[in-house]
């Protein structure tokens, strides 16, 4: 398996992962972020709500002390006697029995309510009129804003202080210093009040108050100045701000809660602070209404948020299990997706290779089923085709190798790929010999130009037809043939390569050769003929012409117009039978060339001005020049020919003439000259047979003209064509090499 | 399979995990900063004069037939001294207890008395157990006016201002121990007692309460104390018919009287015996099996389930031992202590003839309830209480006055001139003792 995510199990895994992590992480994070977030809250919320339980208890527990003292102050028996106190004299019964009833009522009360350690009876004056304990109150309470508060008719309670009195703390111990308060009440009588009663209460019991889970809990009561006023402690009348840890960002923890809960009621910390013994606790503090003191509870941060750690560790753990169980499950359904899949590719894989002994997958998905099957149907018609395109192409192959023809396959660059028995045995090499050579070096010298000529057409149009071409045999004799090629494409369609069917012309060849070799001896056996009837002309048609001439002169005064006409006549009929036995001569004799270097503006210039040129014909001569090696008086002749072939073609109509040279064509090696006339043109049954000895539709012609045209330019070793149009006249085009190579005389 | 893909995708949600972890604890910085006025508390100084105390006479007999029962009592009073020392004694002072042997002998108490008077210079003296030995302690009081607080009930008929009675009057012991009985044992009482000045005299009152009831006293019966011979008056006890037997022994002589009349098969469902001078203190010694189902009359029993008393109880095992008991003159030697404390804070001086001044109208929450000095007599206020002693040797409490009772140390039967002039009649019977000294009385009180 590929390792990189384009592979089908990895996008699997990929997908199963994105749509079983994704979820589950965003999921898990929501429930842990609010799971955590709503406990911490609750934790908050907890402290708070025991620090504000904390403090409505120590109201109610204070509240409660006020209630006690107020009844026992509201007592009956209390109120008569404190008035009996003060009515009589120290001393007496009645004070006697007055203080004895007090004693009983404050016994009663002390033993009612054992946090109150000692009952003080005032006269409204301030003078004292009874109290429990042994010794003398130390406190003059009349001083006290509890008591000025109780003298208004308000039960009223009093700091916790040290006491400045020796009492007994919760262990009986005795002490100045042990934590004590008063609350005073007013002794009302009918008629107004008659006393204040002073009850010394043990604030020790405060932490009753307070909420029972102290676990991890540490509470303080402090009072307005920050003194620690409960529960009794080591911390007792300590200022909590006095051992605070010299950590100022964590210090100032405390007192802004403090700071915060006088102005506001409450206040806890979100962050905590170290406590004095440096622990890091929460805090909440919560006024205690009706007094000016306040309740903190502190809780140890680790111990408060255990259960919350607890929490988040087991969530997490939930978390990255379910989050390790969806990726197992995730690999194990990409894995179940992709093994069927796999097989199927190491299938395919194994098709591709050649295998085609496929088993195919019969249990799982039925998709993967039918898959592998369709597989299998699959791979038998490719069996079957294979066969078919086996059959077909050894079938081919055999028509290819065992073609009477030769069959040669060429690439691009022209280098043999292919070729078949024919063109081995007809060429004489092995095949192996031919394979991978270039094609030119079975093509003679000669003809490997017209040979790339005929490549590059195959190249640029993918198909040529019966072009000759001379091939070169391993002897290096050479015989013609007729080639034609085809392109083999590939599957793109671009042309890799040539099928070559080429036919051996050599027969025909020398069929043609014999026919042409027959005709040219009777052509011969006529020109000789010919020639000498031409010759033997000459004499006495000189004789005529010299007597005609003669006579005419002779007669010339003495002849009327009839007569002259009839001179006339004479001399052109003669003109005529001159002319056409030059023709006949020009083209039967054929003395050798005298090349030159000559220029062709210079002939055609020549030319023109040697022709009568009738007045309806514009002429127009070539405006460049080229200088090439020629027979300036053969040339002449040529273009004589044309030129008035040209003019004989416009039939005494109005008509141009035109010749051009294009001394670059071919690459600058040969000069093209047309000669173009706007006549009626050439019809194309006559134009092959324009070439043809003895071929004329003139009355006045030989038939020899063009023939011999064409013969002079071939042994210039150039080329001479015609085209025509009925619309647009006739061109002929000539081309000569601008250089003189060996020049091949005419075997006519 | 490609593990990397595995382990990537874990790191991946556990980082995301750890990541909220982390965004999470950094939530909780927010930071205020704040000045607090501080408050300086400085603890109230208190200091003891140590080199000045107060210093406080105990005359008890520690030795002698009367030890068995003085000796808890001087260690009840070291209690209280104790007690308020610990709560900063009186005045910023320290009590100082000085504690001396009565020696069970008249003689030794009017010593001791005038030393711990004269010597020591005590502020008072807490002490005595028989009327003999106050009595004979008493002119020594009145001479230097100073003041005795002596704690056991008596028969009355003396009212010194230089003593403060912490036991019972007459009227708060003797008679409502009388009412009782006549009323739920019996008409027919027989007396018996030591021969001396508290027997005689509370047997006089007796006889006439009886009298004044319609019952009658089938016998009376006297022995010096100290004596250890009570078979005849046993056998006069007997043959007498008695419903109750009214008992007014004092020191180890009951311990013979019981035994006595157990040995003669009188047992305390056949008739029962009141007693008026054996308190918890007593049982050990007497052997609780003989005394057990009788009487005892009294203001205190270390039974009652005061928070006082439970107090006091604790307090004086703590200190004495878990085993120990307490009584009715142990309670009132404990409460003259806390009335002398709360006397001389009251007049501000540990002068006798200044805080005497103060004492009478105190009133006390004590163990056995609420007491207080009577104005009139400087005698008690308090309630009357009677026992039946069980086999632990505690009493059950099944009778109370409920009500505090004030003390009336004459009985109304006769004028006060005559309860002197019957005393005088005794002493001078006696030869100028309040004992009857016809045996060897020098070492009795």
């Amino acid at each position: 398996m590929k390792k990189h995510f384009s592979s089908f199990s990895s996008k699997s895994i990929i997908l199963l992962l994105f749509v079983g992590l994704v979820p589950a992480i965003v999921i898990g994070t929501i429930l842990y972020v609010d799971k955590i977030d709503s406990e911490t809250n609750l934790l908050y919320e907890q402290i708070d709500s025991a620090s504000e339980n904390g403090a409505l208890n120590i109201e109610r527990w204070l509240s409660d002390k006020k209630i006690a003292v107020d009844s026992i102050a509201s007592d009956k028996l209390l109120i008569s006697n404190t008035k009996k106190l003060k009515q009589f004299d120290v001393g007496s019964n009645e004070f006697f029995n007055a203080q004895f009833i007090i004693e009983e009522q404050t016994n009663t009360a002390l033993n009612n309510f054992e946090w109150i350690n000692e009952l003080i009876l005032y006269d409204n004056f301030g003078n004292i009129l009874f109290y429990t304990d042994v010794t003398s109150p130390t406190i003059n309470h009349f001083e006290q804003s509890y008591v000025i508060q109780s003298l208004q008719g308000k039960t009223t309670a009093g700091e916790i202080f040290p006491s400045f009195k020796i009492i007994a703390d919760d262990q009986e111990n005795y002490s100045t210093g042990i934590p004590t308060m008063f609350i005073s009440s007013p002794i009302t009588g009918e008629v107004g009040i008659e006393g204040i009663l002073v009850a010394r209460v043990n604030p020790n019991n405060m932490h009753l108050g307070i909420i029972s889970d102290t676990n991890g809990f540490n509470h303080l009561v402090i009072n307005s100045d920050g003194l620690v006023i409960g529960p009794v402690s080591n911390t007792i009348f300590t200022n909590i701000f006095d051992n605070e840890q010299q950590s100022i960002q964590k210090s100032d923890s405390l007192r802004s809660l403090f700071i915060l809960a006088k102005t506001t009621g409450a206040a806890h910390t979100e962050s905590g602070y170290f406590d004095t013994t440096g622990k890091e606790v929460l805090s909440s503090i919560t006024h205690i209404p009706n007094t000016d003191w306040f309740y903190v509870l502190e809780v140890g941060k680790n111990e408060a948020f255990a259960n919350i750690n607890q929490l988040q560790i087991v969530l997490i753990s939930t978390i990255s299990l379910t989050i390790i169980a969806i990726v197992w499950v995730s690999l194990f359904f990409a894995k179940s997706l992709s093994e069927p899949i796999k097989k199927l590719q190491l299938l395919a894989e194994n098709i591709t290779k050649g295998e085609r002994n496929v088993l195919s997958i019969t249990s799982g998905d039925k998709e993967i089923v039918d898959l592998s099957n369709s597989l299998k149907v699959m791979v038998e018609s490719l069996i079957e085709s294979e066969n078919k395109i086996k059959s077909a192409e050894e079938k081919y192959r055999k028509l290819y190798e065992d073609a009477p023809e030769m069959y040669r396959t060429v690439n691009i660059d022209g280098y043999m790929i292919d070729c078949n028995k024919a063109y081995c045995k007809k060429l004489g090499y092995e095949k192996d010999e031919i394979i991978g050579k270039s094609l030119y070096e079975f093509i003679p010298e000669s003809h490997k130009e017209t040979m790339r000529e005929i490549f590059t057409v195959w190249k640029n149009s993918g198909d040529v037809r019966n072009k000759e071409i001379m091939l070169k045999r391993k002897d290096g004799t050479v015989f013609p043939a007729l080639l034609s090629a085809t392109s083999v494409t590939d599957d793109a369609g671009n042309v890799i390569a040539a099928n070559t069917l080429i036919r051996d012309m050599s027969d025909l060849y020398n069929a043609q050769k014999e026919i042409e070799e027959l005709r040219i001896k009777r052509l011969s056996v006529i020109g000789e003929l010919t020639a000498r009837i031409a010759h033997d002309l000459r004499n006495p048609l000189s004789v005529i012409k010299n007597s005609a001439e003669i006579l005419k002169i002779t007669y010339q005064d003495k002849t009327n117009d009839e007569q002259k006409t009839q001179w006339d006549r004479l001399e052109r009929g003669i003109y005529r039978i001159t002319h056409q036995v030059d023709d006949v001569l020009d083209y039967i004799k054929t003395p050798p060339l005298k090349i030159e270097e000559n220029s062709l503006s210079v002939i055609i210039q020549d030319t023109i001005e040697r022709i009568q040129i009738p007045d309806e014909v514009s002429i127009h001569p070539p405006t460049n020049d080229v200088i090439i090696p020629c027979d300036a008086e053969k040339l002449e002749v040529v273009f004589v020919n044309l030129i008035m072939n040209a003019i004989q073609a416009l039939d005494h109509k109005a008509g141009d003439v035109t010749i051009t040279i294009d001394e670059k064509h071919k690459g600058g090696q040969y000069v093209l000259i047309q000669v173009i006339d706007n006549g009626p043109g050439i019809p194309n049954d006559l134009i092959e047979k324009i070439f043809d000895p003895l071929f004329t539709t003139r009355q006045v012609g030989t038939g020899l003209g063009l023939p011999s045209c064409k013969n002079i330019i071939e042994r210039h070793n150039g080329t001479m064509n015609v085209t025509s149009d009925t619309n647009f006249g006739t061109t002929f085009s000539i081309i000569l090499p601008k250089h003189h190579e060996k020049f091949v005389a005419s075997e006519i | 399979m490609d593990n990397r893909y595995v382990t990537l995708s874990v790191l991946f949600g556990i980082s995301i995990i750890i990541g909220t972890f982390f965004i999470f604890q950094l939530q909780f910085d927010d930071q205020i900063s704040s000045d607090v006025e501080l408050a300086e508390v400085n603890f109230p100084g208190f200091s003891i004069d140590e080199q000045n105390p107060i210093k406080v006479g105990i005359l008890h007999s520690l030795t002698g037939t009367m030890a068995i029962s003085e000796h808890p009592v001087m260690e009840s009073t070291v209690l209280a001294i104790d007690e308020i020392n610990q709560q900063g004694g009186l005045l910023g002072r320290k009590i100082l207890p000085i504690i001396v042997d009565g020696e069970s002998n008249l003689e030794t108490f009017e010593k001791q008395a005038e030393y711990l008077i004269e010597e020591e210079k005590v502020s008072a003296v807490f002490g005595g157990w028989t009327s003999a030995s106050r009595k004979t302690m008493l002119p020594i009081f009145e001479k230097y006016d100073h003041a005795l607080f002596y704690p056991v009930q008596y028969e009355g008929l003396e009212s010194s201002k230089n003593i403060v009675y912490t036991g019972a009057a007459p009227n708060q012991q003797v008679i409502p121990g009388i009412e009782w009985a006549f009323e739920n044992l019996g008409t027919k009482f027989f007396l018996v007692g030591s021969d001396y000045v508290f027997p005689r005299s509370a047997n006089e009152i007796i006889k006439e309460k009886i009298e004044e009831l319609g019952g009658s006293v089938v016998g009376e019966e006297y022995r010096i104390l100290g004596d250890s011979n009570f078979h005849s008056i046993v056998q006069k006890i007997k043959k007498s018919d008695a419903d109750v037997i009214l008992n007014t022994i004092n020191g180890d002589s009951n311990v013979w009287f019981f035994k006595a009349l157990r040995e003669h098969g009188i047992s305390s469902k056949m008739i029962p015996t009141i007693s008026f001078s054996i308190s918890e203190s007593e049982m050990g010694f007497l052997g609780t099996y003989r005394v057990s189902g009788d009487y005892a009359s009294w203001n205190y029993f270390q039974s009652l389930t005061l928070p006082e008393n439970e107090n006091f109880v604790q307090n004086f095992k703590a200190k004495y031992g878990s085993d120990r008991v307490t009584s009715d003159p142990m309670e009132a030697g404990y409460t003259g202590v806390y009335l002398f404390a709360k006397a001389v804070e009251k007049a501000k001086s540990d002068d006798p003839k200044k805080y005497l001044q103060e004492i009478r109208g105190i009133t006390l929450s004590a163990p056995s309830g609420i007491v207080g000095v009577d104005p009139d007599n400087q005698h008690l206020v308090k309630v009357v209480r009677i026992g039946q002693i069980q086999p632990d040797g505690q009493f059950t409490i099944i009778f109370s006055s409920e009500e505090p009772i004030r003390p009336i140390p004459y009985p109304d039967y006769k004028t006060q001139d005559q309860w002197h002039g019957f005393l005088d009649d005794l002493y001078f019977g006696w030869d100028r003792q309040w004992a009857n000294p016809s045996l060897s009385g020098s070492d009795l009180v």
